[in-house]
């Protein structure tokens, strides 16, 4: 983990740095007329996050140059996982949307159809495929309606 | 008395039971599909709670991770893959026994262990609670400051494989506790202009992304990418095979009976320290039963006192978890850290007053805790065959439907839209956390103790500002930054000399909490 390590700790090295002198002063308020100011816990807090998000980024740097053996490590993201979670980000973006404008049974009907191709489903059982898509989110649905009284949008 | 015996018929109603038993089946049947376990189940399930009574919705959930608990030796033993990681020790001796066509033999010890831990730290925890709770309704705003960072610590530094990043973990979950309305004058904070967030982030949305989607999307995308290995499937129903090893004797559960105590000993011990958690205590256990034996050599090759070791140990951890939260308001594990959000959720703030405002309710959880174990035994044992079933329905067919289950649990949860965003921002920031072995566990008790963390902060610097040399003057405060500063030095000199323990032919889930 030495390779990301070092990149993730830089990275939110540089995330609290921002948040402490961008973010932080303009999203709360630093003045109180008694007490502690707002931001007087999530200052602490940041300030901690980054001091320990150097460490993890300067240990690691200081271990990959006393050993070789992170040059061989094998990266936590490759090229495949980075293209897999983008697709999945647009896959659960577009299902919000289905369910706000057209309802759950949609939104549902596509989550399913995206799963079960990733599955590889549909080369393997379509047919399955098919039944799944169009009764799992109709019986959620109803499980969550008539069971739990959760009324999903329609 | 009044109360407690109150309490205790309040449990005992047709329909806290029906919920219990409904619980406990729905846990061991996630805990039986890998891949999934109890913590996801209770997250997805506790916006389904919001009818319920408190007493209900808390025995609903509790049911479900008792089931949860022992589900995950389902798949452990009948196909060496662990449906829940604290039962990967579970698989050494479990699966041996199932190539010995002693399959069944294995399940019902894993379940009569399971259940013995599970009662065991139940009794430590009714008697336990109440009497440190007194204590903690002593201390001041400094001492829980104190109490607060300790135990933020042992979270950190054990639940996860590096100390730094699980210190990161919890910081940022503390630090994201603080969106919303500021405790004090009631600014908002960190809103970025978006209404929703004014009463902050809600937790369980949060949770079902980080827990269950997440987790999802790690097994689709292992499926698509051709990472995932076959395991073969094995009978073991069939009448050919002898009597004697489709069932657990009296003689055979009484030669484990010493082994089962010391492990729900280890459990207890373990879950009542936040942090540890079940995964450690199963490992703890099975280390502990091995050194014991008089012959070491035949553990993980099947032997009956290996699976006893591990489900006694990780069961205990369950009842024990609970003594944190109810006595300090401190989740002890990941279900703990959700269950506090089915509390808040009615109306009750779980710490060292919950005995003294809703006294009734928790000796109802008790008795509830108490009955859920006997639910399990009758449901284990009986839905056996069901659960092995179970555990064969192919991932093609259990993922895509969960991921809608995701979606409807989450909008449950406020019937928002918004609750559904918080859940799918966070399934992907669960999937950059489990790639990069950031303590997604961690990250929830930060943000779960955030709140009360900053509050008694806030108080103790006000109280202190002027004289902060009056802190000396407050020996557990000193205590607990003495024990914080040893244990931070401790883990993290133990963290880079020992390598996980693992079993050469198990396969163990690879993202722990």
């Amino acid at each position: 983990m030495r390779k990301s390590d070092i990149a993730s700790g830089l990275a939110l090295t540089v995330f609290g740095l921002v948040s402490l002198w961008l973010i932080i002063p303009a999203q709360i308020s630093g003045h109180s007329d008694y007490g502690l100011a707002p931001d007087f816990f999530p200052r602490l807090l940041m300030w901690f996050f980054v001091l320990l998000a150097a460490a993890l980024a300067g240990s690691r740097m200081i271990e990959a140059r006393r050993g070789a053996a992170a040059a061989q490590e094998k990266s936590p993201m490759e090229p495949a996982d980075w293209l897999f979670i983008g697709g999945a980000a647009v896959v659960l973006a577009i299902a919000f949307f289905l369910m706000e404008h057209a309802g759950f049974v949609w939104a549902g009907v596509f989550a399913v159809f995206c799963g079960g191709l990733a599955m590889g489903n549909l080369r393997k059982h379509p047919v399955r495929l098919a039944l799944m898509c169009t009764v799992a989110p109709v019986v959620v649905y109803m499980v969550f309606r008539h069971l739990f009284l959760v009324y999903l949008p329609t | 008395m009044e109360t407690i015996l109150a309490g205790i018929s309040d449990a005992f109603t047709l329909v806290n039971i029906g919920y219990i038993a409904f619980g406990v089946f729905m846990g061991i049947m996630v805990g039986a599909i890998p891949g999934l376990n109890g913590p996801m189940a209770i997250a997805v399930a506790v916006p389904l709670t919001y009818y319920m009574t408190p007493l209900a919705a808390v025995a609903f959930l509790i049911g479900i991770n008792k089931g949860g608990t022992y589900g995950g030796s389902v798949s452990a033993i009948l196909l060496n893959t662990p449906g829940s990681p604290e039962s990967t020790s579970t698989a050494f001796d479990g699966y041996p026994l199932v190539k010995k066509g002693k399959g069944l033999k294995a399940l019902k010890m894993a379940l009569y262990s399971s259940v013995s831990g599970d009662i065991f730290s139940d009794i430590v925890l009714f008697t336990v609670a109440a009497p440190l709770a007194i204590i903690a309704l002593k201390m001041g705003p400094a001492e829980m400051a104190a109490v607060f960072a300790f135990s933020l610590t042992i979270v950190a530094g054990l639940s996860g494989n590096s100390l730094l990043r699980g210190l990161i973990a919890a910081v940022l979950g503390a630090f994201l506790s603080t969106v919303g309305l500021d405790i004090e004058t009631a600014q908002p904070r960190l809103t970025m202009g978006i209404s929703d967030l004014i009463e902050g982030i809600p937790i369980i949305p949060m949770t079902i992304g980080l827990l269950a989607l997440s987790e999802i999307l790690i097994q689709i995308e292992t499926t698509l990418l051709g990472r995932e290995t076959d395991t073969g499937r094995n009978r073991i129903f069939s009448k050919d095979l002898p009597r004697e090893d489709r069932r657990v004797s009296f003689a055979e559960y009484k030669s484990c009976l010493r082994t089962i105590v010391r492990s729900a000993l280890i459990g207890t011990g373990v879950g009542a320290v936040p942090g540890i958690g079940a995964i450690v205590a199963g490992f703890l256990g099975y280390g502990a039963a091995k050194r014991a034996s008089k012959h070491p050599e035949e553990f993980g090759t099947g032997k009956l006192e290996g699976i006893a070791a591990t489900e006694a140990a990780n069961s205990a951890v369950i009842g024990a978890n609970l003594i944190p939260l109810l006595a300090l308001g401190i989740p002890g594990s990941l279900s703990a850290a959700i269950l506090i959000g089915a509390f808040l959720m009615h109306g009750v703030d779980p710490g060292p007053l919950i005995f003294q405002e809703h006294g009734r309710l928790v000796y109802g959880i008790f008795a509830a805790m108490f009955l859920a174990n006997w639910i399990n035994f009758a449901i284990g044992n009986f839905g056996l065959r069901f659960f092995a079933l179970l555990v064969s329905v192919p991932k093609g067919i259990i993922h895509p439907i969960l991921v809608i289950f995701c979606i409807a649990g989450a909008y449950a949860n406020g019937n928002a839209m918004f609750s559904v965003a918080v859940m799918m921002v966070f399934a992907v920031v669960g999937y950059f956390m489990r790639k990069l072995d950031f303590s997604f566990a961690t990250f929830i008790i930060g943000f779960a103790l955030g709140g009360t963390f900053e509050q008694s902060v806030r108080q103790s610097v006000i109280l202190f500002k002027d004289q902060p040399l009056q802190l000396f003057q407050h020996p557990i405060v000193l205590l607990f930054a003495a024990l914080t500063v040893f244990s931070l030095w401790r883990i993290a000199r133990t963290k880079s000399r020992i390598a996980p323990v693992r079993s050469p032919d198990a396969t163990v889930p690879e993202n722990r909490p």
